[in-house]
């Protein structure tokens, strides 16, 4: 995970003095992060919207219950993942998060040969077909460790739960994930 | 798995989320709405003698039955949900003192300071001891129950939580077991088998850790105005008889 700009305490500190510009500075910082793991928690981008920016009112209006000198990044997720949950639930939805693949799949350095994209492809497929056979706890655990590179912290925070759930569930999703891809190997 | 890992690794960039709308403007002007509010929250919290009660939270929001019954929760007026990372043990036998519960007052006394109908459980007869805090909207009053050894055996707190500004934290730990009740068709949460922590908030907005706090099953509900916690060595239907005998 990647350390913490060194001037949050002092843009946390400024916006709980009430700089509402110092906290428009955190509000850009974060708010990538932000949506996206409400979209991952609430299911759906309308939802995920209106979460992460209700989340960044609520924080800034809870300010000062934020301890001096935390990161702020988990603090943040953890009242956007709280407000996630609770439109998914109004919105009766069930099933949470739909991975789907991006049309354009970014490849990493020299393009790779056709034939070879076919298979990186087929094998991104299969492994979400894996992941939406997993249970929801699991896959949203997935979800924020590998996808939006959330720290066991921040998952636990984002989720709700402690770091020895996390890190359980993990394991136990990673298991079953690997059950799964060799089964459709055959 | 070292493999799976790295495929689920270069498989998060491959995935299609929604471009990120720009949240600044609407934040903004959401804050600009609110201005007269926004300078100190807290300490406005604290004119109005508004608590803060932290209850130390877990692994129960990860369940989604009891995730939606603590979300459930938020609409208990009043009382909203925070998660804390960890929730320190509680002790168990607790003298007064270490209770913090304010000072001690007579039952007359406490009527007349607090500002909502001070309620009283009859099923649990003549509280051994009445105390009045200043801390929570309204005054908090606190009957102390004690056996016969003089432990306490059971706390009902009450107070006042009506405006939108109270903040009422209260969450459990991963063992504890989160139920939405009802008190007299009022809306009540029981909370059974782990310590609960609870959490009020100081002049300069900073949280007060009470360890003091007797670590319980826990019934909250609501009554009136007021918000009443009960919390001792009770089944829920004890706790639920004792409620339902407030007047």
């Amino acid at each position: 995970m990647e350390g913490r700009p060194r001037d949050e305490d002092s843009l946390v500190e400024r916006a709980r003095q009430g700089d509402v510009s110092a906290y428009e500075e955190l509000v850009h910082r974060y708010q990538g992060i932000a949506f996206r793991t409400a979209y991952v928690v609430a299911g759906g981008a309308a939802d995920a919207e209106d979460a992460a920016q209700e989340a960044f009112v609520k924080a800034y209006r809870a300010l000062g219950r934020f301890r001096r000198g935390a990161p702020f990044r988990p603090w943040l997720l953890q009242i956007v993942a709280n407000e996630a949950r609770n439109r998914r639930r109004s919105a009766g939805r069930r099933a949470g998060l739909e991975l789907r693949l991006a049309a354009e799949v970014p490849s990493g350095g020299a393009a790779p040969s056709p034939e070879a994209s076919l298979v990186v492809g087929e094998r991104r497929e299969e492994l979400l077909a894996a992941l939406e056979q997993l249970r929801e706890e699991e896959r949203l655990v997935i979800a924020c460790r590998f996808f939006l590179d959330l720290s066991e912290e921040e998952t636990a925070a984002a989720l709700g739960v402690r770091k020895g759930t996390v890190k359980s569930r993990q394991s136990r999703a990673l298991e079953r994930l690997r059950e799964q891809m060799e089964q459709t190997r055959g | 798995m070292v493999e799976l890992e790295r495929d689920l690794r270069e498989l998060g960039p491959a995935l299609s989320f929604p471009p990120t709308p720009d949240l600044a403007p609407g934040v903004r002007q959401r804050l600009a709405a609110a201005r007269p509010r926004r300078a100190f929250p807290l300490r406005r919290a604290l004119v109005l003698g508004v608590a803060v009660l932290v209850v130390a939270a877990g692994a129960v929001l990860a369940v989604p039955q009891a995730r939606t019954a603590v979300l459930e929760w938020l609409g208990l007026r009043g009382v909203t949900i925070e998660r804390v990372e960890t929730a320190p043990a509680a002790t168990t036998d607790l003298q007064d003192a270490a209770l913090q519960l304010g000072e001690p007052v007579t039952l007359g006394e406490a009527r007349r300071r607090a500002r909502y109908p001070v309620a009283i459980p009859e099923a649990l007869g003549e509280p051994d001891a009445v105390y009045f805090h200043p801390r929570a909207p309204g005054g908090e009053v606190s009957f102390v129950y004690r056996d016969e050894e003089g432990r306490v055996e059971a706390l009902v707190s009450q107070f006042r939580a009506g405006l939108d500004d109270d903040f009422i934290y209260k969450s459990a730990n991963p063992e504890t077991k989160v139920e939405p009740v009802s008190v007299d068709g009022a809306r009540a949460w029981w909370l059974e088998g782990a310590p609960h922590e609870v959490l009020y908030v100081d002049e300069s907005g900073e949280p007060i850790f009470e360890e003091t706090r007797l670590a319980a099953n826990t019934l909250l509900w609501e009554r009136g105005e007021a918000t009443l916690r009960l919390e001792g060595d009770f089944t829920k239907e004890e706790a639920l008889r004792i409620a339902e005998s407030v007047r």
